[in-house]
This record gives C-alpha cells, structure tokens and sequence, in this order.
C-alpha cells in the first residue's frame, strides 16, 4: 500500500476516471436489495419538551417528554429523565462525571436542557402505554351475560344516567341497579332534611354506644340490644316519612354505617391527585369504602413498620450510607426504583458502600465485590435478624447512650429527634401481660411508662434508664414480673443459639457476625433496607421489625446516611383552595375489616369469637383478598356495587383467581363499574366500563410525595401534567369553556352533578379558611382542570412561601405556555400561574442533598417518628379475631403458618421446593404488557432452578416443567442457573396475562379447585366490542405505526387481533397458597393482611425444551 | 465551502467509490456478467494485486458469502436474523438478497453513503456524523467478520478494515470538536 496518509490515499480515488462508478449509478439495484421501511418523518419543527412523572412503576422518577409535531401530527416521541428530579440525577452529555445528583432547583430551564437525566426502560417505554392499541377510548356496556366479553359502546349521557339510576343488559334483560339505591344523602336532602346534621347526630349516638363498649359500660347482649332498641325508636320518628332500612345497611347493627357503605371504590394503582380527588368523591358520597390495592403491594413492610415507628415507610438513605442489610427487596425494584438503585450500585462499585444482599436470588451484580450475596431460605429472614441481633448484644455492639434515652423530654435534652421504648418495663406475666407498666398501675396518678433508674421511675422525669432490667413488682394484689423492653428483645435474639439461627436461615454463622461487625462499625451510616420479600409472608410483619430492631440498636434514624422517612412535600391540597373538605358524614366498618377492631363492635357482644372472618384492627391499608371475601360473603354487610380503578385483583394477588366466582355472581356484586385503559382479567366482568385516561395524557395528574428515603432531601415533590391532550373520547365542555374527555375524573364529577353530591358543582371548593382574605370565596368543580389547576395553585404558593419558587422570568412562561398542554387552562388560576409556571418547567418541587442535613447530621425534615417500639403495646392486648389468643407484641422469629395458626403444615408437608415469586426490575406486577420494547428484552418468564436441583429431576434450560403446588399444576419454562438459592424456585411475576381486551385461554395452570378451573373454562373466546371503542394507535399514520411496533404485523396495531408476545409467560400466583383456616381464599399474613406470595413446589420435566430460553433473567 | 468541510467530502467520494467497486464487482460475478471496468481499477488502485483475487471468485462463491456461513457456532445460525434486526433498527428492510448476505451489506454501505453525501451537502452535520456512526458499527460489527471469515475475501478484508480506521479516526475527531 502507498506510504501516504490513508485519508490522502481514499481521496485519491477521486481522481480516477471512474465517473460512472459512483453511488449514483447503482441506486436503482440498490434500491432493489435494500429499501426504507417508511419515508423519513422528521419532524416540521422542534416540537414540544414537557417536565412531568414517571409511571412505569411506582417510584414517581421525574421525565422529561418530547413531543414532535410532525406534518402527520402530534407523538411522543422519547422519554428521558428529568435532571432536575434527586432520583434521575443529572446527566451531561459533554462531561459525565459522578451522576450523583440532580440540578440545582434555580438553574433556569433554558440551561437544564443542557442535561438530561437517567431513567429506566420501563419509563423510556410508556409511549406503548399511550398508544396502546388495546386501549379503550370509548364507554361500554356489557351486552351479553357477565364475563361473555361482549360489549357495546354507550354514549357518556346513558352512561352516566344508568350508573346513577340503574339500567337494564337489554340483551339479557338483566336489571343493574343504580347508585342513587344507596345515595343516603340525596335521600334525606329530598326528603328535605340537612343530610349533614341528621347524619352527625346518628354517628355521635352510635359512637356514644361504641364508647361504651370499649370502656366496658356494656358488655352483654341484652345490653347492648336495649340500646339499638333506643336508637331504632329515636331515629324511626326522626326520619320519618323516611324508613331506618332507607339510610342503614341493617337498623339493627348501626355500626355498619350507612348504606353508601355499600358502594365500594377499589384502587389499584393510585398516585397524585387521583387518590385524593377519588378519595374526595367517596367522602362525598358518604361512604367508607375506599380501598387501595396495598395488600398486593407492600402491606407487610408497612404494617411492620408501623408496629416499629408508628409509620409506614422507611429506608436507608441512599447517598451517604456505608454499609446495607438489603433483605427482600429486588434490586431494581424496591424505591427508589431502577433508576435511582442504580446510584446504589455505582456507588457500591466504587467502594463507597457494601451491601449484604440477602434473598434466595442472587443480584445481578456484584458491584467489584462491594454488593454480597447472602442466600437465605425463604421465610426465615427474622431468624437472620435475630442472629445478628444476638451478636449485636453479646458483642455489646449496640448504641447505648440513643437506646437509654426513656422519653420525648430527655431526647429534647439529649438533642436527639428520636427515642425508644427500649427502657420501658413490661408487665411480662398476670392478667396485664404484654401491657406497658405505667404510673397508675402502681398507683401514681399519671400513666407514663415506668423505667428502673435506682429505683422505679416515671419515664419523664429521667434522663437515663437501665436497658436490661428483670424485677418484681407490686399492682394491685399480685406481683408481677416486669422486664425492660430491651431486655425481652435480648431473651428473644438469645433464645436459640447463633448456630441455631444459622441452622433456620441456612446462613453462615462467619456471615451473620461479619454483618453484624460491619453494621455496627459504620454506624450510623448503616442500616437495613428491606421490602417485600420479608413482608409478604404470614409473619412478615415481625420479620420487618426484626430487621428494624437492628436499625434500632445502631441508632441510625433520622440521620445523613441512616434510616430516613418520605421527604416531606408543599400543602397541595389546601394551600390556598380547601380540596379536601367535603360536607357529608360516614361511619362504619369498612368491608376488609381494616383499621378496625372486631372487639369494638357490636357483633363482638352478640357473636363473640370466631368472627366470621379476620379483622384487622393494626393494618395501616386496605386488603383485596378480605374484600372481595366481604364481598362475597357479605360479611360485615352486602355490597351493592363496586367501582375498580386502575387494578388488576384477580391476577396480581396471590390465588386472585378465586374472585372470579364473586366477580361473576350478579348478586353478590350487583353493579361492577370498571375505570380502565384495557380490559384486563378482572374487567372483564364490569358492567360498565370508563374510558380513562393514562399518565401521559391526563390521568393521574397532580403533586405527588415521593416514598422513603426519598433520595434524602428535604423536600421532593414530583408534578405531572398531560404531555398531550387525553385520547379518549371527548365528551363535553365545561362551563368555563374547556373541553372534557372521558376519564376516572370527568366520570367522577358527571356521577356527582347527576346525585347532586356535595362537593362538586357551582361554589364546590372553598378557599382556605385559615387565610382571612380567601375563607369566604368559593370556587366551582365542573371538570378535572377546575380541580388539578387548583392543586398546582397550592402547590405553587406554597413554595413560594416557603421561598423554594419564585416567579417565572417571561422565557419560562414561554417555555410553559409554548410546550404544555395545561397551559391552556391557565384561565383558572390566573393570579398563581407566575408561580405555578416556575414549578411546571421543572415538573416539581426538589431540594437539594447537602443542605437537607443540620451540623450534627441528623435531617432537617421534620422527623417521620418520635418513638420507636421494640415492645407495642397495642399488638400485644390485640386478639387474632379467628382465635381470640393475643398477639406477640414483639419482634420475633415465627414459623409459618395461617391466620388460625394450625392447618398450612399439613397443607404444605410432601412439597419439598419453596417457590418464590420475585419482581422483576423490568416489569410491574401485572401492568406491563404494554412495554413493547421490555417484553422485547424479556418475552417471558421462567422457573428458575439452581443446578444441583435441575440434575436430580433430569432438568435443562429451556425445558418445559410442572409445578405441583398446593392448590394446582403449573407449567412453565425452566432455567437452570446458580443464582437462586438450593431448594428454591424463583418465578418473577408480572407474566400469564389471559385478557387484555383481547382474550387468549391459558393453558399453562390447572386448579385443584375444580369449580374455579370452570370458570376458566367458561372464559369467552374473545372479547366483542365495536372498533370505534379502542385503539388510539389507529389515528397515527402508517409510519408511526410502524416505528412503534416493529415487531408486529398489521394485524396486531390496527385489527387488534391478539398478539401472542402480550400473553406470554406465567403468573404463578393462579396456584399459590390458600388459607383453610379462613375459607380457603388467598393466605394472608396475621397483621397486616398482607398477600402472600409464596407457595410450595414438587417438581417434574413436562417436556423437553426446543426453544431458546429468556433473553434475560432478571 | 471551508476547507476542513471540502476535505471531509473528498473522503466520502472517495470511500463511495471504494464501496461502489466492492459492490459492483461481487453483483456482477454473482449475476454471471463482467465486472465494469472502472470497478477494476477503482480496486486496483487501492491495491495492485487485487484483479488477480477478484478473478479467482466464482458465482457459487459469492452466493456463499453469508454470515450464516461464519465459523460462530451461536450467532452464525441466527445472522439473517440479526443482520434482518440490524437493518430494521435503522429503518430498511431488504429484498432479493438474504439479509446477511455480502451484496446486502455492501448495498446498505452504499445506501449509507450516499444519504451521508447529501447530508453534507445539505450541511445536516449532525445527520451527517450518525450516518458515519452507523457505517462504522455495521463494518466493525458485520462486515469484517463476514469477510475474514472466507480466504477468497482476504484482500477485501483488508481494504474494508482500513476503511475502518479512517472512519474511527474521522469519528473521533468530530466527536472531540463537539
């Protein structure tokens, strides 16, 4: 080759006389072998940015939308992060170094463009979740029997109009009842009584009874009936020409409540204002009905967290903490999500933290060594934690000095947010056992704990107390043992030896002092961080707070790299307008039996125990399983319509097949209202479905706190707003002259102009009361953007404030004006919308991390807790309501076991495999078939096995297996890896959807419940219903289409024929555990009512695998 | 037009000749025809000997220039698939040919170049710099290993991987002055 430069020497090629062989002369032949699918589409101009929320999953990431304006029309055409947000971290394309934190607050949004901001795949891929050909865009009716799949399209008017009064299937000459049956305050309003004074008066006299048992004034039946005696009597007169049997469920158990009890909203996702709006039209309807979906989602870390702090969720602060106990909980998945774990593990790569990865899967990294496996047996975590606990107080590797502090004063003192229980003195035998000793049980005239300080003492007037102290005192007549709390702790952590606990949790004694060496060392930078996997089991409510009784040894709450609560966020909801006030008055047990004691009832006095069904007086949320139990037992009271939003029962929890039978009973569920994007598994037994909208075009709009520990800082609060205008149907204008689409939010309002509900309408929302200039002005609800303006108002203000927003210079108005579709309701809040701007263009309300922290390092957010419990009181006078035998009030090590504590060893003896169902980092639980390029990185789900279990049952990769469990078969792909534990099969969930408007039969699940694999089999063939109601992707143009679905043909995105790739996989929660101690529905754990996703296993090959298996295993 | 722009074109004329001779010759030995003239000696100016080589390929040889044909035992079953993804990422699909096949990657290249020729005259620098990009990724990535994977293809090879260098250099250098 010539010795010149080869750049010179390809340009001398030029200089030949080859004219004709140039490019030119062979485009035609090249045009034949290889064509451009569609035509360039760049975009007319530089379209749209818009800062908004994530909801891929629930973590609530910041995004930046970009919206093209193309000659074809509007699309999204890609979602980053958005740099300002603490979980997406700020990233400069010219200069990437540590992407640690976002932008400062102020940075003028002209200059943030500069930055982009990580984000997840799940996010990147909402768009599929926009143009969702699946979609429904219009209201339907069924027309045939529940669950045939057939539907009509109904206009909104007789949407609205049978919902609220009732309508007749005219295919099936079917009666559905109205809500109006059950709406007690438009009764009485017609009947031309105030709804709000008799209501309230008739509450006060069923609390003046309910206060009488509970202080054991009544405690007979005979008693007790000679009240409702009276009150029937009083109220009879007081409402008539109105009947008792028109306003209460049942006249003669008042403490039911009123018949709006009977309409139940159910939520499954809920983030931002809808919550509180739907929330707002429950009260106003006057019931106590609404649910949220958290027993499917986290309900044992809570619960368990609420017996420790009184709160619900906390975790370790992420950027600044050296050592992590990460126990059950998916890297990727638990908050702050994919996105912002990542900072985890970047920084676990870099040294600057370690991580003890506890679960019976491996993580997918090991982060230079930095994040270490801890293969743990499931269910047995608690004895993990009192193993390290053990060591912890054998090896005096606890914080004595944060631990001696008896009191909310001596913390003051102390200059410590934060004190424990730990010196506290329980009375540990007696009639009192379990009971907390204070002043008047020995006869002072006080009731605060007593401590031992040389001497019994009033917990308030100590500095110090001892920590482990056992003695005798006198109460009353007896002598009684008393222990201090730390002390029963330390008895229970040595209670088995360490190679006991070790023997439970098949961990290695070395690795159980190791961590706890390392925790106590770096403490306070140290801590657990656990989720799902410890709280979704029968006990998972003491494996949570065994863990955090470790957090509690180590002193770690409230501190720069310890345990850290929710950041705090702005008054959204009453700043300036009152959004929250509604007039109307509800009492009543709720249908789950949540936050409820059976003991405070007037059942209780005429029943006694067993109750009917568990009650679940110390769960902090609501329970699918004891709801749709309710239901269909009409226990405490029969329902008579259930309004689903957004949620998926039947298939996210755990054996929510079972369902099915009450979905499908018209008269246990006589009105099934469903508010959905598709018609999933559970839909597909509405009577009526509503249209709603998504996340990117108008659904779940609003200001949004963030969950624990919130990337530490002081405030964080992420705003959505519509990055384009909502695809469904438009179905009105509101009064103000802005148009109305269909939607969980315009239905809700339409529902309650046609009652004449309070709360919406003319002069709806009040200004705040508190603020001399606004109290007396009233303000109208008409339609969404009345409201969700109103909620950035309060927003907006109060940052300003509080000086975190100021107002928006005349490019950032531009910025908004020019880019979000909000902009266009500005009209609304025309005095806030300087402010309201500034938040928009940055799409929240962020601080930053360093100034989050005071000079001794503890958080400048108003701590989450004062008090935290080794010891709770009020568990342990709780009784299971099943067995009427108290609960341990404690930390603990249990066993598994069902809610009457007798009959799952027998259910689970001969199944030698424990299987798991972990979550993927990739996937939601069951709302992700739509992440069309997810489903392209993982198309299914798997088993995975570990290699020594695969060999003994003759098993390979890509083999298809039969897993027996308890409750039926299922089949499905296996991989064989080391990277589960021996023993333990892990299947991730979010997989085996069978209806999604488009029904394909499973095949891969048998039951041994034969009656529910009927209903199986009775699943229609497909769904029916018009074109016109579904498909936003058909309004695209052909190019668009293409560039969304690459891998699909026509068939899928515009004849909405079923895509099979949309019903890969499995859900192994068709065949987990039931509870036969609580008639055979879904096993829940004891506290909380939290599902259980975990079942027993055998094991054998089906058939031997041709295919390839998973792309990734994850 | 600067200098460094008109320097910057010069190359890609240049590199459009190289690829339209590769081309050329391997459609026409595959159709049976002659190889034009100016094919001939746009190669031989970049190598002397390569008449010599190319003669020595028979129709039945071009038709086995596949990346099926590579020695890799996992991805040589399942190249039509990745060249057909490949190709579907960037917004083609291809005809006549199989998709792994030289004549189709050569076209794409050339299909590439000239979009990369008319963004330069159009001054679309950036639109320009990704086409470089996705040269670059489909010689290092596809191209090479199809090429090294037969010894009748050795010559070839070369003047394709020096191609490779000059574009990586060309690359790193746009990229460094943003």
């Amino acid at each position: 080759m010539k010795q010149i430069s080869r750049r010179d020497f390809i340009k001398g090629l030029i200089g030949l006389a080859c004219a004709s062989v140039f490019v030119a002369g062979y485009a035609p032949t090249i045009r034949r072998i290889i064509n451009p699918r569609y035509e360039s589409v760049l975009p007319d101009k530089e379209g749209r940015i818009i800062h908004s929320a994530c909801l891929g999953c629930n973590v609530r990431c910041g995004i930046r939308v970009k919206v093209l304006d193309t000659k074809y029309g509007e699309i999204v055409e890609k979602i980053d992060g958005n740099p300002y947000h603490p979980y997406n971290r700020a990233v400069n394309v010219n200069n990437q170094v540590k992407r640690y934190f976002s932008l400062p607050y102020d940075t003028p949004v002209r200059d943030s463009l500069n930055y982009t901001g990580t984000l997840c795949g799940k996010g990147e891929d909402g768009i599929h979740y926009l143009y969702d050909p699946y979609r429904i865009l219009a209201p339907l009716k069924r027309s045939g029997p529940r669950g045939s799949g057939k539907f009509k399209v109904i206009s909104w008017q007789q949407l609205i109009k049978e919902v609220s009064e009732g309508g007749i299937v005219e295919e099936t000459n079917e009666k559905i009842p109205g809500l109006s049956e059950t709406f007690v305050y438009g009764k009485l309003k017609e009947a031309g009584f105030d709804p709000v004074e008799v209501l309230e008066e008739m509450k006060k006299d069923i609390e003046d009874i309910k206060t009488k048992i509970k202080e054991k004034e009544i405690t007979d039946k005979e008693a007790l009936q000679a009240k409702i005696n009276d009150f029937k009597e009083k109220w009879s007169q007081r409402l008539s020409p109105l009947k008792l049997e028109d306003i209460l469920i049942d006249p003669d158990r008042p403490d039911l409540g009123t018949k709006a009890n009977q309409v139940v909203f159910y939520r499954g996702r809920g983030q931002a204002h809808a919550d509180y709006f739907s929330q707002r039209w429950v009260k106003a309807f006057g019931s106590v009905n609404w649910l949220r979906h958290t027993s499917a989602c986290q309900l044992g870390y809570y619960a368990g967290n609420k017996l420790w702090a009184g709160v619900t969720d906390l975790q370790m602060d992420v950027h600044f903490s050296k050592v992590i106990v990460m126990a059950g909980a998916q890297m990727g998945r638990l908050h702050p999500g994919a996105t912002g774990q990542g900072l985890l593990i970047e920084r676990a790569a870099l040294g600057e933290l370690k991580i003890y990865y506890v679960n019976p899967t491996a993580p997918r990294t090991t982060a230079n060594g930095n994040i270490i496996w801890v293969p743990i047996k499931p269910g047995t975590d608690a004895a993990l934690a009192m193993g390290i606990l053990s060591v912890m107080f054998e090896k005096d590797w606890f914080n004595r000095e944060f631990l001696s502090i008896p009191s909310k004063k001596a913390s003051e003192k102390a200059k410590h947010p934060v004190y424990t229980n730990a010196t506290w003195l329980v009375m540990v035998d007696g009639e009192k056992a379990g009971q907390i000793l204070r002043g008047k049980h020995l006869g002072m005239s006080h009731e605060n704990p007593i401590v031992y300080s040389s001497g019994y003492r009033d917990s308030d007037t100590v500095d110090k107390a001892e920590l482990f102290y056992t003695g005798k005192v006198k109460v009353g007549e007896q002598e009684i043992t008393v222990k201090t709390v730390l002390q029963i702790l330390k008895e229970e952590a040595q209670s088995k030896t360490l190679e006991e606990w070790s023997k439970i949790s098949e961990v290695p004694v070395s690795t159980i002092i190791k961590i706890a060496e390392d925790l106590y060392k770096n403490a306070p930078q140290s801590g657990t961080m656990v989720h799902r996997g410890l709280g979704m089991y029968p006990h998972g409510e003491y494996t949570i707070w065994s863990f955090r009784a470790i957090d509690t040894l180590l002193g770690n709450i409230h501190r720069k790299g310890g345990m850290l609560g929710r950041a705090e966020h702005l008054k959204y909801n009453e700043y300036i307008y009152d959004l929250k006030k509604v007039k109307n008055v509800s009492w009543g047990v709720p249908i789950d039996r949540h936050g409820v004691s059976y003991e405070e009832s007037f059942e209780f006095i005429f029943s006694g125990y067993p109750a009917k069904r568990p009650w679940y007086p110390l769960t902090p949320e609501e329970i699918y399983t004891e709801a749709f139990a309710g239901i269909d037992e009409a226990y405490p009271y029969p329902i008579k319509a259930l309004i689903l939003y957004y949620a998926n029962p039947v298939l996210s929890a755990n054996y929510g097949i079972k369902f099915i039978e009450t979905l499908k009973d018209t008269k246990k569920l006589p009105l099934f209202i469903g508010i959905t994007t598709t018609i999933n598994e559970t839909y597909l037994y509405a009577d009526y479905i509503v249209p709603d909208t998504t996340y990117l075009d108008g659904g779940t709009m609003g200001c949004q706190y963030v969950y624990a520990s919130s990337g530490g800082v002081k405030i964080l609060e992420t705003w959505r707003t519509p990055a384009v205008m909502p695809k469904t149907i438009k179905i009105g204008d509101c009064p103000n002259g802005h148009p109305k689409f269909a939607s969980m939010w315009e239905f809700l309002i339409d529902i309650s102009l046609y009652l004449g509900m309070p709360g919406f309408g003319e002069k709806a929302i009040s200004g705040n009361p508190e603020k001399e200039d606004l109290k007396d002005q009233k303000f109208s609800l008409f339609c969404a953007w009345e409201y969700i303006m109103r909620v950035f108002a309060n927003s907006a203000m109060d940052g300003k404030d509080a000086g975190l927003i100021k107002e928006a210079m005349q490019e950032e108005i531009d910025f908004v004006e020019k880019n979000y579709p909000i902009a266009k309701f500005k009209d609304i809040v025309p005095n806030e919308w300087k402010y309201i701007v500034y938040g928009l263009a940055r799409g929240g309300v962020f601080t930053d991390y360093e100034s989050s922290f005071d000079e001794n390092g503890f958080s400048k957010r108003k701590s989450p807790t004062e008090l935290l419990m080794l010891w709770n009181e009020k568990l342990a006078k709780t009784k299971n309501s099943i067995t009427g035998k108290k609960f341990y009030g404690g930390p603990k090590y249990f066993e598994i076991n069902d809610y009457a504590n007798k009959e799952l060893k027998k259910q689970i003896d001969g199944y030698p495999f424990i299987v798991i169902f972990p979550g993927s980092p990739l996937f939601t639980k069951h709302r992700s078939m739509f992440y069309y390029w997810m489903k392209q990185i993982m198309p299914e789900n798997f088993a995975l096995l570990h290699p020594d279990d695969a060999k003994l049952a003759g098993i390979e990769s890509g083999d298809i297996i039969t897993i027996e469990t308890p409750t039926g078969y299922l089949d499905v792909k296996a991989v064989v890896e080391p990277s589960v534990k021996k023993g333990v099969i892990a299947i991730p969930v979010g997989m085996g959807r069978w209806a999604d408007t488009v029904v394909m039969k499973p095949k891969y699940f048998k039951l041994k419940d034969e009656k529910i694999n009927n209903l199986i089999k009775e699943l229609p063939k497909k769904i029916e219903l018009p074109k016109e109601a579904v498909n936003p992707a058909k309004e695209l143009d052909e190019i668009k289409k293409k560039i969304l679905f690459t891998k699909s043909k026509k068939k899928y995105y515009e004849h909405l024929l079923s895509d099979s790739w949309r019903f890969s996989g499995v859900s192994p929660n068709v065949v987990s555990l039931t509870d036969s101690t609580t008639g055979n529905w879904s096993l829940l754990s004891w506290i909380g009512g939290a599902q259980v996703y975990f079942t027993v296993a055998k094991i054998k090959r089906k058939s031997k695998g041709k295919t390839q298996v998973p792309w990734i295993i994850w | 037009m600067d200098n460094l722009v008109k320097d910057n074109l010069l190359i890609t004329i240049g590199r459009a000749k190289m690829y339209s001779a590769l081309f050329s010759s391997f459609y026409s030995i595959y159709n049976r025809e002659d190889i034009p003239t100016e094919s001939i000696e746009a190669l031989k100016y970049l190598n002397p000997e390569i008449e010599k080589e190319i003669r020595r390929i028979t129709t039945d040889d071009v038709k086995d220039f596949r990346g099926l044909k590579t020695s890799d035992e996992l991805t040589g079953k399942v190249y039509p698939q990745i060249m057909e993804e490949f190709y579907q990422n960037y917004g083609f699909e291809v005809k006549e040919f199989p998709p792994d096949h030289i004549i189709t990657l050569l076209a794409f290249m050339l299909k590439l170049i000239s979009d990369e020729l008319q963004a330069m005259q159009t001054q679309e620098k950036n639109r320009a710099l990704n086409l470089r990009i996705i040269q670059h990724r489909l010689i290092a990535t596809h191209l090479l290993n199809i090429l090294k994977t037969f010894e009748k293809l050795k010559p070839f090879y070369e003047l394709v991987e020096m191609d490779k260098n000059i574009l990586f250099m060309e690359l790193k250098d746009a990229i460094r002055k943003g």
